[in-house]
């Protein structure tokens, strides 16, 4: 028989290893990521023969610019921003992007491409300042879609390496 | 030994949470992606027919020239002995969405006929030579003309009569 002094420091370790058991996943997942502004490459007029419309925000924020044959022209949109708020200093996120996003209205679709290239690829903290990641694309317009507008979702898998 | 066990447990506890900290984890972000897509949209209105007036033949055969190649033009005898008074260019209006180089496809000859009393024809040829030259540089805000021109060959044994015909003019995006 145990005495029952000992009895509550077991007790005291049982608590204490439950919560120090549970502790680590909360301090490693400080690092925290929100969406700013969505990807929007603006107002497109097609032209029939297809197209792209580009946003090169590999080196930072962007907007669309008509590339890749035709007459194809826009006007507004942006790149996509997220902030990364990271949790300790030299934390780093390194991006990994779909190679393709299907964009729908109805029943017609158009494809983003290209996201891996055109989008921000590592963060490093230096300290525990925001820091933003941009994310861009490739609108492919084939051969002149139907008029319409179109969404999708774009999942960017972020990986946090602690220092 | 109160202290000790607590000593030798906190040690323990430490080296688990160093030990199950992990060094790298990923996460999911979804970011919502939208585009406005309009189709461009060509038209052409044909708002001035082709005319080539009134001519007087001599009773030899004559060409009549509206040349609107340099744009809205009226016609003038170019060959043989007639006169003319009145007519004009045919005229298309052209309207986009889209600012761009509009091609346009002109027919190589277009035969005109008599429109009452009689069958005969007439061929008006030349006709892109004498009209606005493709590719147009249209624009949104335009105005996006296009003039439209030919030669008429008159014969020698003519009928007096009206003649009238249709010519298909194709535009399309470069």
């Amino acid at each position: 028989m145990m005495p029952p002094r000992n009895r509550i420091i077991k007790g005291c370790q049982l608590v204490l290893t439950a919560f120090f058991f549970f502790l680590p996943p909360f301090f490693a997942q400080g690092a925290s990521f929100s969406v700013v502004r969505p990807l929007d490459f603006g107002h497109v007029i097609a032209s029939p023969y297809g197209g792209q419309v580009t946003i090169d925000a590999a080196s930072g924020s962007a907007i669309p610019v008509s590339t890749g044959g035709g007459w194809t022209q826009v006007t507004g949109g942006s790149s996509a921003q997220i902030r990364f708020t990271p949790d300790q200093p030299g934390q780093q996120a390194v991006m990994l992007y779909p190679s393709e996003v299907l964009l729908s209205s109805g029943a017609n679709q158009v494809r983003i491409t290209g996201a891996p290239v055109h989008s921000t690829q590592t963060l490093t903290a230096v300290d525990l300042t925001p820091q933003f990641l941009h994310v861009g694309g490739i609108l492919q317009l084939g051969g002149g879609p139907a008029s319409g507008g179109y969404s999708g979702t774009l999942t960017v898998t972020i990986t946090v390496h602690n220092p | 030994m109160i202290r000790k066990n607590v000593t030798r447990w906190m040690l323990w506890a430490f080296l688990s949470v160093v030990a199950l900290c992990p060094s790298a984890y990923a996460v999911d972000i979804s970011v919502n992606v939208a585009a406005t897509i309009e189709a461009a949209s060509l038209a052409g209105t044909a708002d001035q027919a082709l005319d080539f007036g009134t001519v007087i033949s001599s009773g030899s055969s004559a060409a009549v020239t509206v040349d609107a190649s340099g744009g809205a033009a009226t016609p003038s005898v170019t060959t043989g002995t007639a006169s003319v008074s009145g007519g004009n260019s045919g005229r298309i209006s052209v309207t986009t969405t889209l600012a761009a180089n509009v091609t346009i496809a002109y027919p190589s000859s277009v035969t005109i006929t008599r429109t009452s009393g009689g069958s005969e024809t007439m061929t008006v040829n030349n006709i892109a030579a004498n009209s606005t030259a493709s590719p147009l540089a249209a624009t949104v805000a335009g105005p996006n003309q296009i003039h439209i021109g030919g030669v008429l060959a008159i014969g020698a044994a003519q009928a007096a009569a009206s003649y009238a015909g249709t010519m298909t003019v194709t535009i399309n995006y470069e």
